[in-house]
């Protein structure tokens, strides 16, 4: 079973979240795609990381800047990873492909003097491989410089080819260029790319100077134009000829060069994959660091007794939605451990978003991320799983079948250490029923090493033997007397506490239906029908159902 | 005295770009013209095209596609495909992570003189990285070629400067050629909006990359009045309620057409004069008739973006009728692009106002 399936990463909002780790590689950014939870069985190795994200994490927060140059540096690494695999194939490489490999390698050295420079050498577990033979191979004759060409450096015969092409090149184009300097002189003009110059036949003067360049010759003289064209002499014909026979040469020679210079890649292919390796891992925790700096996160604490603990956590999406709404954002404190913990509150009392703070945060932190929290302990999970108000139907399910074949599911692991972490348990069907059902549930996930979390509206719940209580403080009465009531999420203290089940809490739903303006006349009748033999805890969970679901 | 570059560079320019009114106009023999004056005048060049699909003949006339010559020292930013198959001698200086249908562009010196096909960038946003990325590797100008269609418009606007190619082929009749021409540089030379501070303002809010629902932003003195979406304007009648005394300028977002406008004017109606506002002329897409409306309403149509031309070449040949005069060509084509200089490459000649007979012509 994977750590988070799909259904609570987007339930979790931790899809959301991880999208804003932005590595600057495409290699970093395909590493983030495939990066998995560390398992539990990865403890040292999360710590590790942790570690590592909390030292960057310090010196960002110290100078918000000083990583800037390396992350432009890794924003230029590129994957080669296609070329390093033809190699492998005896496939020979074109000149495009040894110029980014050798970039590739000058960027990989310049990275890691960058990392040398920061004091961050620790961020991998051995420095930069840099393929020193492979990179002079592809820099022979070339003077140090990040591109690539095939030097005479090479190959002897291709330097003496290479001087015999170019001193035909150069013969051939001094015929042409002392007939360009005469005609510049006398025009102030050149020759065509095809060894052209045409004037207007009116231009008699010009037309005589023309005629007086021995190298010219008219080829076309219409009503209009007329148009000289350069003579070429047996000579000239003869060394084209020979031009075109020693470019095949060089083509060739060069080609040999391109075939021994892939061989040489190939050789060192798995040292280059390594290279990529390394830059994808480290790209992606430079970015983790990045964005754990960004967060303000500090850094979870791993321990080995089954428990988590949070101590004003924020989940990340929903901080930003409330204060966007202008309102203030409360965090999240808790304890749990293995077992059920359950959590009542009025509706729009935060039930649903505590569930969605500890699976982001414990999914955040498995992840090796820094956690925007004051303080996170917990012992790493086998699994996280939610299922939320929210939570998509499977097709051709009931809302309520949905929600069975999830616990079906998380309860067949419940002996592993999961989190499980259930919104409103069995509220999908027949109240008494679902209690019962729910009951059940509960009952059987109690004695569970599983951490299980889950809200409800049912009043017997809390009673059952073992259960961990947790309530929303709920409304401040008299806050929400004095206010309107459109700033209803205003008066409600969304911090959780420990339920006690001597202390009676007072009926909210009426005070929220008066507030909402609901009819006197109905506001009296709910108050009556309240008043005879009920138990204070189950007329609170009923009245909750039913009067604040409608605000 | 090589003339054509030397105008040019003369006046400051570090980049051109070349347009064409249609095929068959020159374009690629002035693309040459420059590449080899600049070699003869020891100017380092690199040069790319925009908007070229790649096709190894043109999907009009199937001809083969024009090649250009390189001489060593020469840079290009050529796809990858082209750069390889063209067998010339390179030193690959940089990949520059723009993508085309033949490979990735890549920036490269010519080690030994020859021909090839160029694919450059297909965008503006391409072709301004790629002119970035020519900075340091000693290029004194860049030489951008530019497709026959609406793409390669782009290029003027990245390039300091534009040289557009005209001929007998866009259209055999003199009195219709020259009305095109005079229409065409009418839209190229729209005037920048001098209000910096609102053109600032507009580019920031509502300029290329921002929301794209945005059609029409009212400016007053104050800066933004009102702003109507693409609904608003198009289909509610909220314009003339909006549109006030002390509206002065009317940002048109996307393309300016023949309606567009007319629906405009029509909202302003109520106003003496007003200043019509548009990112740059490759958003204009007006017939004749609208700009007669545009004078008759008293309104400026205004860029946020100018571009500037720096000269018109003129090419007599037509693939239907075979050759005007050349010279009567340069001398109407002269006349009617004056004050930008009009020049025959093929011929060597300019036109000269001043000396309205054929000698002055040189």
């Amino acid at each position: 079973m994977e750590f988070l399936d799909t259904e609570t990463r987007r339930q979790l909002g931790f899809d959301q979240v991880w999208s804003q780790i932005r590595p600057a590689s495409s290699l970093g950014r395909a590493r983030t795609r495939q990066a998995g939870a560390f398992g539990k069985g990865q403890a040292a190795e999360l710590e590790q990381e942790l570690t590592r994200l909390e030292r960057i994490c310090a010196d960002l927060k110290e100078d918000p800047k000083q990583a800037d140059n390396l992350h432009f540096l890794l924003g230029t690494v590129r994957d080669i990873g296609l070329s390093i695999k033809r190699s492998r194939q005896g496939i020979i490489l074109d000149d495009t492909e040894f110029y980014e490999i050798k970039k590739l390698l000058y960027t990989a050295e310049k990275i890691q003097w960058e990392l040398e420079r920061l004091q961050w050498t620790f961020l991998l577990p051995e420095p930069l491989e840099q393929c020193a033979s492979c990179r002079e191979a592809l820099s022979i004759g070339q003077g140090g410089q990040e591109s690539f060409y095939i030097s005479d450096a090479y190959n002897k015969e291709l330097a003496e080819i290479r001087q015999e092409r170019v001193m035909l090149e150069s013969a051939l184009a001094k015929g042409r260029a002392a007939v360009d300097n005469k005609l510049i002189q006398t025009l102030g003009r050149l020759l065509s790319m095809e060894g052209k110059i045409a004037v207007s036949v009116g231009e008699r003067e010009k037309i005589a100077r023309l005629q007086e360049i021995p190298e010219l010759e008219k080829v076309q003289e219409t009503a209009d134009i007329v148009t000289f064209q350069l003579i070429e002499n047996e000579t000239e014909a003869r060394m084209k000829q020979k031009l075109g026979k020693v470019r095949e040469t060089e083509e060739g020679l060069k080609e040999q060069i391109r075939r021994e210079l892939s061989q040489k890649v190939a050789e060192h292919s798995s040292r280059l994959d390594k290279v990529l390796e390394q830059l994808a891992s480290l790209d992606l925790t430079v970015a983790k660091g990045r964005f754990s700096a960004e967060i303000g996160g500090i850094k979870p604490k791993l321990c080995t007794e089954p428990a988590i603990q949070i101590e004003a956590g924020r989940h990340l999406l929903l901080e930003e939605e409330v204060r966007l709404a202008g309102r203030n954002y409360t965090p999240l404190s808790l304890r749990i451990s293995p077992g059920v913990t359950l959590i009542t509150g009025p509706n729009m009392g935060g039930k649903t978003a505590s569930l969605r703070t500890i699976g982001l945060l414990i999914a955040m932190a498995q992840h090796g991320l820094l956690v925007p929290a004051q303080g996170l302990e917990f012992s790493p999970r086998d699994f996280i799983r939610a299922h939320l108000a929210t939570a998509a139907i499977p097709k051709g399910l009931s809302a309520f079948a949905g929600e069975v074949s999830f616990l079906r599911d998380v309860m067949e692991r419940s002996r592993e250490d999961g989190l499980i972490l259930v919104d409103e348990i069995a509220h999908g069907t027949n109240p008494v029923e679902g209690a019962a059902v729910a009951q059940a549930i509960i009952e059987y996930l109690i004695e569970e090493r599983t951490i299980t979390v889950i809200t409800t509206h049912f009043p017997a719940l809390p009673r059952v033997k073992g259960v961990y209580h947790l309530r929303v403080k709920g409304l401040d009465r008299d806050r929400l007397r004095r206010v309107q009531a459109d700033s209803l999420q205003r008066c409600i203290d969304y911090r959780l506490e420990e339920a006690d089940p001597s202390t009676v809490q007072g009926s909210d739903a009426a005070i929220v239906a008066e507030a909402l303006g609901l009819d006197e006349a109905v506001i009296a009748r709910a108050r009556e029908l309240l008043e005879p033999s009920m138990n204070p805890e189950e007329r609170d969970s009923t009245d909750e159902q039913s009067v604040i679901s409608t605000g | 005295m090589l003339v054509f570059l030397k105008e040019i560079l003369d006046s400051g320019f570090r980049s051109v770009s070349l347009i064409g009114m249609g095929k068959n106009t020159g374009k690629t023999f002035t693309f040459n013209q420059l590449i080899m004056e600049a070699r003869q005048l020891d100017i380092g060049v690199a040069m790319t095209t925009i908007g070229l699909d790649g096709e190894p003949s043109d999907s009009l006339f199937h001809h083969a596609k024009p090649k250009i010559l390189l001489s060593p020292g020469q840079i290009v930013a050529n796809a990858r495909s082209l750069l390889l198959a063209s067998g010339l001698d390179y030193e690959i200086l940089q990949a520059t992570g723009v993508t085309t249908p033949l490979g990735e562009v890549f920036l490269a010196r010519a080690l030994s003189a020859g021909e090839t096909l160029l694919a450059g960038p297909g965008t503006r946003q391409e072709l301004a990285l790629v002119k970035d990325q020519l900075e340091g590797l000693g290029v004194d100008l860049f030489i951008v070629d530019g497709a026959v269609d609406r793409r390669s418009l782009a290029a003027p606007m990245v390039t300091d400067t534009t040289v557009l190619a005209a001929g007998a082929e866009a259209s055999w009749d003199r009195r219709r050629l020259l009305e095109k021409l005079r229409h065409q540089l009418r839209i190229l030379q729209l005037p920048a909006w001098q209000n910096q501070a609102q053109a600032d303002l507009i580019q920031h809010e509502y300029g290329l990359s921002k929301d794209p629902d945005v059609k029409l932003v009212l400016l007053g003195e104050k800066g933004v009045q009102a702003v109507l979406t693409n609904q608003e304007f198009f289909h509610t009648e909220t314009l003339p309620e909006l549109i006030d005394l002390s509206t002065r300028a009317v940002f048109v977002r996307g393309m300016l057409t023949d309606s567009v406008l007319a629906r405009v004017l029509a909202g302003a109606h109520q106003l003496s004069s007003i200043n019509i506002l548009v990112q740059d002329p490759t958003a204009v897409f007006l017939g004749p008739q609208s700009f007669h409306s545009l004078d008759a309403y008293q309104s400026a149509l205004q860029v946020l973006d100018s571009i500037h031309i720096s000269a018109v070449t003129v090419n007599p040949f037509s693939s239907r009728y075979g050759l005007a005069d050349p010279l009567q060509l340069l001398r109407d084509v002269g006349c009617t692009v004056d004050p930008i200089p009009a020049f025959d490459l093929n011929l060597g000649m300019r036109y000269r106002p001043e000396e309205e007979d054929f000698n002055g012509i040189s």
